[in-house]
Formats: structure tokens, sequence, C-alpha cells
């Protein structure tokens, strides 16, 4: 449970560092001008020592960083000295010798903190170019990295820290939202799977190849299969909870059915349409040598004869087998859904129905031959009966 | 020379002559069309003489001086009605047989209704047709009849001999599927895929709309779009028109199928091929192709694209009979019982045939 206990440590270590820092870059130096003599306008008696210092913290931090490659650090020092540079020939245009010695003062600080921004941002800039943003990949990753532990650190050593009444309230939102999270991911997790391909596969069939219709819809099917035709498919529950099964259970039959029948006709009218246009091409051949048909009649024969001829051979085919039987299937299965939600719906009136009378249908069925059964053995007995009585 | 063939393509004149002519049929079919009927089938003089639930067993007038003694008993398919082998006074498979001296009898399945549900292969074999059976051989004192099956009926009247052989003196099959692994019909083809039980829970009793659906996707454009331009050509002439529609009414006015028949020929036959298998079973008993000793005339059409050529020939190879015609005629699996060449070759080949042995 404390495993990263030190982590924790570590980092509050950093932040105190930091804060250290910060606190003393910003406050007025006790000590002398330096004896080098190398002085920095509106810093006080901030020395260049002071600054390496500062830097060598800042390295000193930058090691706790993640991903910083400290080797780069070595490409950095000019841009340092550039940076020290500009500070030395600074010249606030001389505004502050018009003020007071404490006014001068507190204006040169103004003025130099602005350009140490600006300078800052600069350098902040150019460090971003040339180190973070080749690196960005591996920052996000050790960002993931450390998303992931977020979770381990939080509940097996940030919780335990809390008081118990509080954790509740720390832990339900925190639940809540990762919830949220997951169900959001696998509710679109499928349609972001299949949008890209759905959405190119649609262009296509909107401008070049109809027939790519259906398999567009193919496309949605699988991305409505794992969203929300897993939950047509789920328990209901409440008062109506069968009415509303049986309701999505028939919107699904039927989702299904539009989709096969959809393939169906399109991989049908897509033989018509390719084979027509083949029929056309095949009549500017005959016309060529002067045998086509010269009257619509003949020509619509010459068509069709090619067309019916291409559909029987595909007919023939596996795939249709199978696909019409699918088809057939598919509608099967949403006429038992649509009645059986028909029926559920006239539940309350007086009306029978179909299921109700089955056992009727069923009952005589099995009367009736019983009946037959029993007819025949009394006709045998009764010639039976008639022979003995002869004899 | 493309652009000189281009200016030349189309024969105007006889274009425009066509579309003149077919204007003119068009406005001369509703003289044409009113009063034409649709009733020209089941006229052949029959007599009712047995009814078991919707089954109906009718038997022929007899129209010959001769009537041979054994008689004949039509078994036809469930789907589709049998006023196709009686489908018109000059067409007539039934009244042919009848003038070449058969005693003809039929069942007819009936529509069945939604309470028919459960009724199995069993009850149609075992039950409805030996029941029939057994009428015909009492009221006619008959010990054995002649089984002439059709399509289904034709696979039905296989398995009723192998379970009755002594109730049967020939069996005629006429375009009857026995080898169910063939691929060389679409049927066939589709068949195997088909979840059968999905559509008998759907349905209970399988629409005959819903199997129409089925035969018209076969062949599309030329049974829903080629069949009806080309009947324009006969718009002027009554008799033609009449036989069109007679033929239209048989071929929608489907009864359904039975449901759990239904399954059971789907499954077994289409998908498993059970029959020749020696695997089917009926009521618990096994049906043994083999317990067929009997003179089998085994008639196919050549270019029938229902039930394949190789579905239907090679009974001779499961049954024992020693005595087994197979006869192809070049038509289709209807024009074997409408074509000209029904009535001039057909009929005759079977009442040649059957009336050799029906001493």
């Amino acid at each position: 449970m404390f495993s990263n206990f030190n982590n924790w440590n570590n980092m509050y270590k950093n932040q105190q560092d930091m804060m250290n820092y910060w606190t003393d870059f910003y406050s007025p130096s006790t000590k002398k001008e330096n004896e080098s003599g190398f002085n920095l306008p509106g810093f006080g008696n901030f020395t260049a020592q002071d600054f390496f210092k500062q830097q060598k913290q800042m390295l000193e931090m930058s090691k706790y960083m993640p991903g910083v490659d400290l080797e780069k650090f070595q490409d950095f020092i000019p841009q340092i000295e550039n940076w020290q540079k500009l500070m030395e020939d600074y010249n606030p245009l001389e505004a502050g010798s018009m003020m007071t010695k404490n006014a001068s003062d507190v204006y040169e600080k103004m003025m130099d903190s602005n350009m140490f921004y600006l300078n800052l941002y600069s350098f902040w800039e150019n460090m971003t170019k040339e180190f973070i943003d080749p690196k960005s990949n591996e920052f996000k990753q050790e960002i993931n990295k450390m998303m992931d532990n977020y979770d381990t650190v939080i509940m097996e050593q940030f919780m335990p820290l809390m008081p118990q009444e509080l954790q509740g309230l720390f832990m339900n939102p925190y639940n809540y939202i990762k919830n949220i999270t997951s169900s959001y991911g696998q509710f679109m997790g499928p349609w972001a799977d299949v949008s890209k391909g759905m959405a190119d596969t649609f262009a296509e069939a909107m401008l070049k190849d109809p027939s790519k219709l259906s398999d567009a819809l193919k496309l949605w099917k699988e991305g409505y299969d794992e969203t929300f035709g897993a939950l047509m498919q789920s328990p209901a529950f409440g008062y109506s909870r069968e009415d509303i099964r049986q309701n999505n259970k028939m919107i699904n039959s039927l989702i299904n059915f539009l989709v096969t029948s959809s393939d169906f006709f399109t991989n049908v009218s897509g033989v018509v349409n390719e084979n027509s246009k083949k029929a056309i091409e095949s009549y500017f051949e005959v016309l060529e040598e002067g045998t086509e048909p010269k009257t619509f009649n003949e020509f619509y024969e010459f068509w069709s004869s090619k067309v019916e001829s291409a559909l029987n051979e595909y007919f023939y085919t596996d795939e249709f087998s199978e696909l019409i039987a699918l088809t057939v299937d598919s509608i099967m299965e949403f006429k038992m859904d649509s009645d059986k939600f028909m029926e559920k719906l006239l539940e309350n009136i007086p009306v029978v129905t179909n299921s109700e009378i089955d056992n009727v249908y069923r009952n005589v069925y099995t009367l009736k031959k019983e009946v037959k059964t029993l007819r025949k053995e009394l006709d045998e007995l009764k010639k039976y009966i008639k022979t003995n009585d002869n004899e | 020379m493309m652009h000189q063939n281009f200016n030349n393509f189309f024969d105007l004149e006889k274009s425009f002559s066509e579309i003149m002519e077919t204007q003119e049929k068009l406005f001369n079919s509703m003289n044409t069309m009113i009063g034409v009927d649709d009733d020209g089938a089941n006229l052949t003089p029959r007599e009712l003489i047995y009814t078991d639930d919707k089954l109906k067993l009718y038997r022929y007038k007899s129209q010959a001086d001769y009537v041979v003694k054994i008689p004949t008993l039509i078994v036809y398919a469930l789907v589709n009605t049998p006023s196709m082998m009686d489908i018109s006074q000059d067409r007539s498979f039934i009244k042919k047989l009848l003038e070449e001296g058969m005693d003809v009898y039929l069942i007819e399945w009936g529509f069945p209704t939604p309470d028919d549900k459960y009724i199995t292969l069993e009850d149609y074999i075992d039950g409805y047709i030996n029941d029939a059976v057994d009428h015909i051989l009492e009221s006619t004192k008959s010990e054995k009849l002649n089984l002439l099956g059709v399509c289904q009926g034709g696979t039905f009247s296989t398995i009723y001999t192998s379970l009755y052989p002594e109730k049967v003196k020939n069996l005629i099959t006429l375009v009857t599927p026995f080898d169910f692994s063939s691929d060389d019909g679409l049927l066939f083809k589709w068949g195997k895929h088909l979840n059968a039980d999905n559509i008998v829970d759907a349905f209970g009793v399988v629409p005959g709309d819903f199997m129409n659906a089925g035969f018209l996707t076969l062949s599309p454009l030329t049974l829903m779009v080629n069949k009806y331009m080309d009947v324009i050509n006969d718009l002027d002439e009554s008799d033609s028109i009449s036989n069109f529609l007679t033929m239209e009414r048989w071929i929608f006015d489907s009864p359904g199928q039975v449901g759990e028949a239904f399954r059971q020929f789907i499954n077994d036959l289409f998908r498993d091929n059970k029959l020749i298998k020696g695997e089917m079973e009926i009521g618990g008993r096994k049906i043994d192709l083999k317990n067929i000793t009997h003179p089998i005339l085994n008639i196919y059409a050549e270019r029938d694209n229902q039930v394949p050529n190789d579905a239907s020939k090679p009974i001779g190879k499961y049954v024992s009979s020693k005595d087994v015609t197979t006869k192809g005629f070049p038509t289709g699996h209807i024009g074997i019982f409408v074509s000209g060449r029904s009535q001039k070759d057909v009929a005759p080949a079977i009442s040649d045939w059957a009336k050799k042995r029906s001493r």
C-alpha cells in the first residue's frame, strides 16, 4: 500500500525547493555587490554566482521532470549566455534617473521584471522547440503512465490518509467520472472504429459505386451491434419490462432485416446494372457488325436475355444461396418478433391471439388422429364380428 | 464507319409500326378481356367419392370403350393444385389418360388453414394417402392400384410404395425428385441453405404467396416482366387470353404448406437427402427403398428448371425393382402436363406402359 511513499516525499521536497527558489529569486539580496563587478541591473545585489546557483538548482530539479534529457542541457548553455548578455546590455531609457531613488528602484524592477518575463518566454519557446517537442510523444507516454499510476496512488496512498467521513465525498465523484468515461468509451469506441470506413464507403457509394451502400450499412450494423443493438437485447426492467423487451427485440430484428434485405437488393441490382452496361457494350459491338436489334422489342429481348442469363449465373453461386437464405431468415425473425409484439399489445383486448389458439390447434390435431385410429379399430372389430357371426 | 452505323441502327419505320400495333392491341383488349374467363380447368367430368378433412378424392368418368381394371391414383404435390393436369379440355392430361382407357382417381389436398399446422408427412403418407388407397381398393374390390405421383407427390408415392408394397401394382413418377444432393436446380441449391425451422415457426402454415415469391425469383425477368409483355401479342385472341388467365390462376392460386410437413420435407430431403441414404423415417419407420420391387415408369422433363434431371433420373439405383423405365421428354416441368407434346406423347406413353402391366 505504501510502496510509492518515497515518491510523495520527493514530490513534496521538490515543491518546497521550487518555492524556495522563487522566493530567493525575487527577494532583495542582503549581499554586497559582488567582487567580479558582474552586476545585473534591477535585481539589487543579485549576483552572477546567485544566478548560476539557481541554474544549478533548476538542473537538479529537472532530474525529477519527466521526459527531460539532461545531456541536452549542455546545448542549452549558449542560450543562457545570450540571455546574460541581453540583461547586461539592457538600458531602460534612463527613465529611472528622473525619479527619486526609491521610485527609481521600483520602476527599474518593474521594467526589469517585464524584460525578464519576455526573455524567459523566448527562452521557454526555444526550449520547447528544441527539447520538449521532439520528446512530446515520450512525454505523453510518461503522462499516461503517470495517469495510470494516479489511480493506484489515489486509492492506495491518498485515500487511506483521508478521514473516513470524507472518503465517500471524494470517492463518489471519482467513481462517477470513471464510470462515465468508461461507458462513454465503450459506447463511442465501436462507432469510432467503424466511422472512418463507414464514411469512406458511403462516399464511395454516393460518388462512384452504388453497390457499396450495403457495405456502408454493414459497417453501420457493426457499430450498432456493439452499442444500441447490445442495449436492445439487454433485459428490461420495471412495470412494462416484458413490453419493452419485446419492443426492443422487434426493433433489433427490423434493423437486421433492413440491413440484410438492403444487401440482397443491392447485390441483385448490382448484377442487373453491371450486366445492363455489358449488354449496351455488346450492343455497340453488334452494331459494328451490322447485326444489331433493329426495333425496341428486339433490343429489349437482347438486353433481357443477357441480364437474365447473368442473374441466373449469380443465383447459382454459393454467395447468393447464402444471401437469400439469410434474407429470408431475417424476414422470419422480424415476423416472429413483430407478431409477439402485436400479441402483447392485444393482450388486454378481447381478441384471441395466435399463441392462445395454438393449444387448441394442437389438441384438435391430436384428437382427430385419435378418433381416426379408434374408428379404424372399430371398423376392424365390426368386420371381425360380422365374419364370426357369418361363420 | 461507326458513325454510319449509328445513323442506321434503328429501323424507325418497323419500330413505329410495332408500337402502333401494340397500342391497337391494348385498346382492343378491352373488348377481348370483357367476358373472357379463367375457368377452363377441372372441366373433365368427375365424381367426389371420398373426403377426409380437407382432402377430396375424385373418380373421373371413363371416356373409353375399354377401361383398364387396375385403378390409377394420381398423387399430386402439396405445392399448387392438380387443376394443371386438367387445365383445359383441349390440353387436359387427365382427359387424355381417360381416353386411353385408364381408370383415374385424383387426390386434391385442398387449402390448409392455420389449424392444420401440425400435420406431418406421416399424416399425409401413412394417413391420407393410405386411407384414400384403402377406399379405392375397397370400392373397386381391387387388391392393388397404380400410383401416379407428380413432383413432390411422386416422392410421396415412392415412400408410400416402400411402406405398403402390397397395395401398389405399378409406380409411375413424373418430374419427381429422389436424389436431393443435386445442385443443378436453383430450388435445390437454395433449399439446402434455408432455415425451414424459422419459416415454419414464423408462419405455422407457409403461405402460398410466400412460396410463389420464391418461384418467381428463379427467373425474375421472364416470370415477372417478359411473360406479361408477350401476352400483349395474343390480346386479340380470346382463347389465348383465356388459356393464359387459366394458367395464371393456377400459378397464383396456391395452397399454403402445412408447417410440420414442410419442415420435415426441407430438412430431411433438401438439406440431408435422407431418402436415398435410407435414413428417412415416417412415423418412426425407416423408409427402405429396397422394398420397392414394382415396375416403375419414371418420367422426367429434359428442360425442367425446378426438379433437375440429376435428382429425377437415378431412382432405379435405389430400388429392388428389375423393371424400371426412365424416360425423358423435351419439355419443361409444367410443359410435361400442358404442352402439345403432353397430349401427343406423354399421356399415351404412360397409358401404354401401365396397360401392359395392369393385367
